[in-house]
Formats: C-alpha cells, sequence, structure tokens
C-alpha cells in the first residue's frame, strides 16, 4: 500500500475522510493492539485508547494546527503508550522508566509540548467516549432533546419544536431523558477511571 | 455539587459538537471493519493449521491423495477460487472513451496493489460504472465486503451498462466470504436462471457451496 503523508492523514482524521481512518486503523492500529495485549490490556482496552489517541490529535491538529515531521505512525503509539501507562500507574504499576523514555524521545522529535498536552486531551476524550456510547444508545426523542438542551435551547423552545402541550411537560421530559443519560453513564465500568483529570 | 457541574458542562461539550461525534461513530465502525478482518484471517488460519494436522495424520496412513481429492474446500479457499477481476474491462468491454485519468491513475493504483489509493480515485468517477466495479474489486481485495458489496449495487441499480453480471456474481461472492451462505445460494440462483456468461460459474460454486 502507498504511503499516504502525514499531513494527509492529520487532515483526514479533521475531515472525517472514512478512507484516511481506514487507511490509519490498517497501519497503525495493530502495533498500538499488540502493545497493549501484551501489556496486561484487553481487545476493548486497545479499541478505545486507540480511538481517544486519534481525537486527542484531532484536537490538537484542529485548534493547535499540530505538525508531526517524525511520521504519524509513531506519534500515535506513543500517545497510545503513555495513555496506557498512565493507566497502568494509576493502578499501582511501576511504569515510570518507560513513561520517561518516552517523554524524552518525543523530546527529542520536537514533540515534548504536544505530547504534554496531548495526556490530558486523551483523557478528556476518554469521558466524551463514554458520553457519546450511552447517548447513541438513548431514543431518538431524548437523543434530540439533550441535543437541544447542550445547545443552549430554552424549555419554551424545546416544546415548541417537539409540539408538546406544556412547558411543564417538556421540563419533565427533559428531566428523564438527562438523568436516563446520567445513570447510564455513571454505571460505566469504565467512568470512574477516567473521573480524576 | 462540583462533579455534577462538571458531568453537565461535559456532557454539553461533547453533544454540542456534532462534528466529533461524527468522528467517533466512524472509528467506531472502522474499528468493528478492521477487527472483523482480524478475526477473519485468524479463523482462516486457524481453518488452515486444522486442516494441516488432518493432511499430516492423514499422510501417515497413506491416504492423502484420496482425501485431497475428496475434500470440499473452505468458502474463503472457494471465494479465493472464484475471486477474479479481469483487466481488460476497461480496454475492451467499456471502451477506451470512459477512460480519463484518475481513472487510469486508479487502475494503476490498483494494478500496484495500493487498494485504498484506487478506491479514492475511481470514487471521484462514482457515475462510471467500470470505476465503481473497480471499487467494489479494491474493497474485495481489502476484505472489506460491506462497501463492496454496496459499490456492486451502485452498478445494479444503475441498470443501464454492462457490469451487472458481474456485480451479480461479486455480491454472491462477498456473501460466501462472510459465510452469508443462505443469501449467496439465493444470488446464485438467480445468476443461474438469467444464463449470462456467470450462469455456468455460478452453477459451480453453488454445487461447492458447503
Amino acid at each position: 500500500m502507498k504511503d499516504i503523508s502525514t499531513e494527509q492523514i492529520l487532515d483526514g482524521i479533521v475531515n472525517n475522510n472514512s478512507f484516511i481512518i481506514q487507511y490509519v486503523y490498517k497501519q497503525f492500529f495493530a502495533i498500538v493492539r499488540n502493545y497493549i495485549l501484551n501489556h496486561g490490556g484487553r481487545e476493548d482496552d486497545a479499541r478505545d485508547i486507540f480511538q481517544d489517541g486519534i481525537m486527542a490529535i484531532y484536537e490538537q491538529r484542529k485548534n493547535k494546527n499540530l505538525k508531526i515531521e517524525s511520521g504519524f505512525g509513531t506519534y500515535i503509539y506513543a500517545v497510545c503508550r503513555n495513555k496506557w501507562l498512565n493507566l497502568r500507574r494509576n493502578s499501582g504499576k511501576l511504569v515510570y522508566n518507560e513513561m520517561e523514555d518516552l517523554s524524552n524521545e518525543m523530546e527529542k522529535k520536537g514533540l515534548g509540548n504536544h505530547f504534554r498536552e496531548v495526556e490530558e486531551l486523551n483523557f478528556k476524550e476518554a469521558r466524551a467516549r463514554i458520553y457519546q456510547k450511552h447517548f447513541d444508545t438513548l431514543s431518538e426523542e431524548c437523543r434530540k432533546l439533550l441535543r437541544m438542551m447542550a445547545e443552549g435551547l430554552s424549555v419554551k423552545e424545546i416544546q415548541l419544536r417537539f409540539n408538546y402541550k406544556s412547558e411543564g411537560f417538556a421540563y419533565k421530559k427533559r428531566s428523564i431523558c438527562r438523568s436516563r443519560l446520567g445513570k447510564l453513564i455513571k454505571q460505566d465500568k469504565n467512568y470512574n477511571t477516567y473521573e480524576d483529570y | 455539587m462540583a462533579d455534577e457541574l462538571r458531568f453537565q458542562q461535559e456532557l454539553n461539550e461533547t453533544l454540542s459538537d456534532s462534528q466529533k461525534m461524527q468522528i467517533r461513530r466512524t472509528l467506531n465502525k472502522t474499528y468493528f471493519k478492521t477487527s472483523y478482518v482480524y478475526s477473519f484471517t485468524s479463523k482462516w488460519k486457524l481453518q488452515a493449521a486444522a486442516a494441516a494436522v488432518v493432511i499430516m495424520i492423514l499422510a501417515g496412513g497413506g491416504v492423502m491423495f484420496n482425501y485431497l481429492q475428496n475434500s470440499n474446500p473452505g468458502n474463503l479457499a472457494l471465494y479465493e477460487q472464484y475471486f477474479e477481476t479481469g483487466n481488460d474491462i476497461f480496454t475492451v468491454r467499456a471502451g477506451e472513451s470512459i477512460l480519463n485519468n484518475t481513472i487510469e491513475e486508479g487502475m494503476n493504483a490498483y494494478n500496484d496493489k495500493d487498494y485504498l489509493q484506487a478506491i479514492m480515485l475511481f470514487n471521484e468517477n462514482s457515475n462510471n460504472m467500470a470505476a465503481n466495479l473497480y471499487a467494489g474489486f479494491s474493497f474485495m481485495k481489502l476484505s472489506d465486503f460491506e462497501n463492496a458489496e454496496y459499490k456492486f449495487n451502485e452498478i445494479i441499480e444503475d441498470n443501464n451498462n454492462l457490469f451487472i453480471d458481474q456485480a451479480e456474481f461479486n455480491i454472491a461472492l462477498c456473501y460466501v466470504a462472510t459465510n452469508n451462505l443462505e443469501k449467496a445460494k439465493q444470488m446464485l440462483k438467480v445468476i443461474v436462471k438469467e444464463k449470462t456468461v456467470y450462469s455456468e460459474k455460478a452453477e459451480k460454486l453453488l454445487s461447492n457451496i458447503q
């Protein structure tokens, strides 16, 4: 398979280009997956960590115009490894040396600042992934309603859009959807893992 | 209280960014496609390993030749046996007139086994049914049978081109590869009935499906 440039990959991620995303999975997921499976992780961990890594890179490209001279593979691998090491450190594993080596390696490649920033983004993305995972399981009505709420629409506007009989009913409906989603998210076994970030 | 505020704030941030939500969905979808390829490959490797063990045991008893003669290939082997593309489509069947630069580049990428690049180039010509056919073949080469089927269906729905028989046969092959055998049989029976150039092949494949 011909190589696609790092710039094309970064733009493809920001533009949600499915072919580029497919390329990224086919080229780089296996190595991340192998690392995680060989270091005490499971398939689910590999899937989530890779996805959060891509989303963190999306944020960096979109808002900070991330440039990677050393190749996309090197960066995504480092980002994912770092996240996995962080998770293992939090569960009492001794991983400091490896984390330090990784950080030094990124520093040498001129990616030190981005690498420090991506750590926080990565955990924020993990929470957002959990929110969305459960949001996508709600009824269409609840999804629409919560989206409107997030976009700042008032209860009155929601009542009019859905043709609800009263504002009170719209308010009640909103509360039901909101608490159903909140319950699902807080029951997620991975939610607490990312709570401290 | 602070936790609740943070929760609400993050929830709002997540739900109000529809672009990011869409990307997460694409990532999920792609992961499942990719992991399907892994499991497909592993399953195939497992079958091959199992077959090798059986052959070794049988060879010990001096009946290997007999076994090979009577054995039925697995579905993946069947798919590989019947999958062929034919490189003359653009020049012979569709004529020179449909060739443009991107299709030609797409063909070059396809011949270089750079299937992802080929798909991108063929997709720029999605009104061209020959390009759709090759996009479908490229997806098959990447073991992405869902997208391949989608491309072949576009050809069938167009209903005004020379590639409908080929598209139908390849959809049946995609079904075989994904172990969707009932659907494969159904499609193959239709092809046999249509009496096209693919009817004989379809009949043979039908008789080989386990």
